[in-house]
């Protein structure tokens, strides 16, 4: 009879128990979530001081952000690489889903007033850094450590 | 001469501190639904003149006001009213996308009018420093809030620029007509906005005269037309950082 009266108190007592689950598992970088990736071909032709802006244009394609004082060209992608798994839960109902973790790469490429290519490097754009704050970031170190036309360019 | 104090009255003016104690807890939280009430609609909408600190930015050139105007149709050419509550998520919402965003529109959080008036006739500005600026057009929130941001991606957009040293900039007059829903009690709510028939006017003299009446001490008002963007390169615009040491 207890055991009776008591499991209705029990219910009620675990009906404000809310559960949450989140589980990120790494995947390869092979799914691609936007934009079109760089291939190592592409890059390959990146020269400094031998291709021009038309040039890359023509490889490359149309870039996707022109920062125009700088002269500078950016083009994005995103990949997977990995997925969470999330679930939450709370009185009678619950629920899941499955979420892509992304990784954003910038290939940056700035050119010279003469529209030669000067530098370019392949970054990921960190989480929690805006996206014009890495293209000033990197401007503003290629202004420091690079001497015109002296960076061969790295990925 | 001190007055001595008995216990009896100690505990007496112990219990009254008590009780004024009380009185004011249950004072404040009859009033914090209308205090809650109160926050939230202020910090929806602002409806009035840019700041005395936005003004000052705005006299040395840093920033500018930048005004247009909306004028919405939905099916079978009936108007729409594009501010009516002036909320976040109102009959319209913006995504405007900066230097900051590499150009991609995020969720405007506020929504600014020089007047009632004007907000009643579809006028809204922004303050925003010079550069160029992705201005993304979407309907009204009626889902969750990561659809709904998702929805800013596919949202039509045009390109706004601010050019340098401007303090009024007039973006244009945006037509806009779409899908609607009938709502539960009276009224439609617009589903879609039907991007290739979005059309930009010049209302250059309306603009002049809104901003002679409410900012007449900040000259004239610069055209800069917003084009519509479809693809291609986004364009940025900011001044380049000085080199670190």
């Amino acid at each position: 009879m207890r055991i009776r009266m008591f499991i209705p108190v029990l219910l009620c007592a675990l009906m404000p128990l809310n559960g949450c689950l989140l589980l990120p598992i790494p995947t390869t970088e092979g799914k691609v979530l936007a934009g079109k990736p760089v291939t190592q071909e592409q890059l390959a032709f990146l020269a400094p001081n031998i291709r021009t802006k038309e040039e890359v244009k023509e490889r490359l394609g149309s870039p996707d952000v022109i920062w125009e004082e700088a002269h500078l060209f950016a083009y994005n992608w995103v990949v997977r690489r990995g997925v969470l798994i999330w679930a939450i839960g709370g009185g009678y109902s619950a629920a899941a889903g499955l979420k892509n973790i992304p990784k954003r790469y910038v290939l940056l490429i700035q050119f010279d007033e003469q529209a030669r290519l000067r530098r370019f490097e392949k970054v990921v754009q960190p989480e929690f850094k805006s996206y014009g704050a890495l293209l000033k970031e990197w401007v503003s170190t290629s202004e420091k450590a690079l001497p015109q036309g002296s960076n061969p360019g790295k990925e | 001469m001190q007055r001595q104090q008995t216990p009896s009255q100690g505990a007496a003016m112990q219990s009254h501190n008590v009780n004024e104690g009380r009185r004011r807890c249950v004072a404040v939280l009859r009033l914090s639904p209308m205090l809650a009430l109160i926050i939230q609609l202020v910090g929806c909408a602002s409806t009035g003149l840019p700041s005395a600190r936005e003004r000052r930015a705005m006299s040395v050139g840093d920033k500018a006001i930048v005004l247009l105007k909306v004028e919405c149709t939905i099916e079978n050419q009936q108007p729409y009213e594009p501010f009516s509550s002036s909320m976040v998520a109102d009959n319209i919402s913006f995504g405007l996308g900066s230097f900051e965003t590499g150009g991609e529109p995020k969720q405007s959080e506020t929504l600014r009018f020089l007047s009632p008036e004007s907000r009643h006739t579809g006028w809204t500005y922004f303050v925003l420093p010079q550069g160029t600026y992705y201005l993304a057009v979407y309907p009204p929130r009626r889902t969750d809030l990561s659809t709904y941001q998702r929805s800013l991606e596919n949202a039509p957009r045009w390109r706004i620029d601010v050019p340098e040293n401007a303090k009024l900039v007039y973006a244009g007059t945006l037509h806009l007509t779409g899908d609607s829903d009938r709502l539960l009690f009276e009224g439609r709510i617009m589903r879609s906005i039907w991007g290739d028939q979005a059309t930009v006017t010049n209302d250059h003299e309306l603009a002049r005269r809104l901003f002679a009446e409410y900012l007449p001490e900040m000259g004239e008002v610069q055209v800069a037309l917003m084009q519509r963007h479809e693809g291609g390169p986004i364009i940025l615009r900011s001044p380049l950082p000085a080199p670190t040491k």
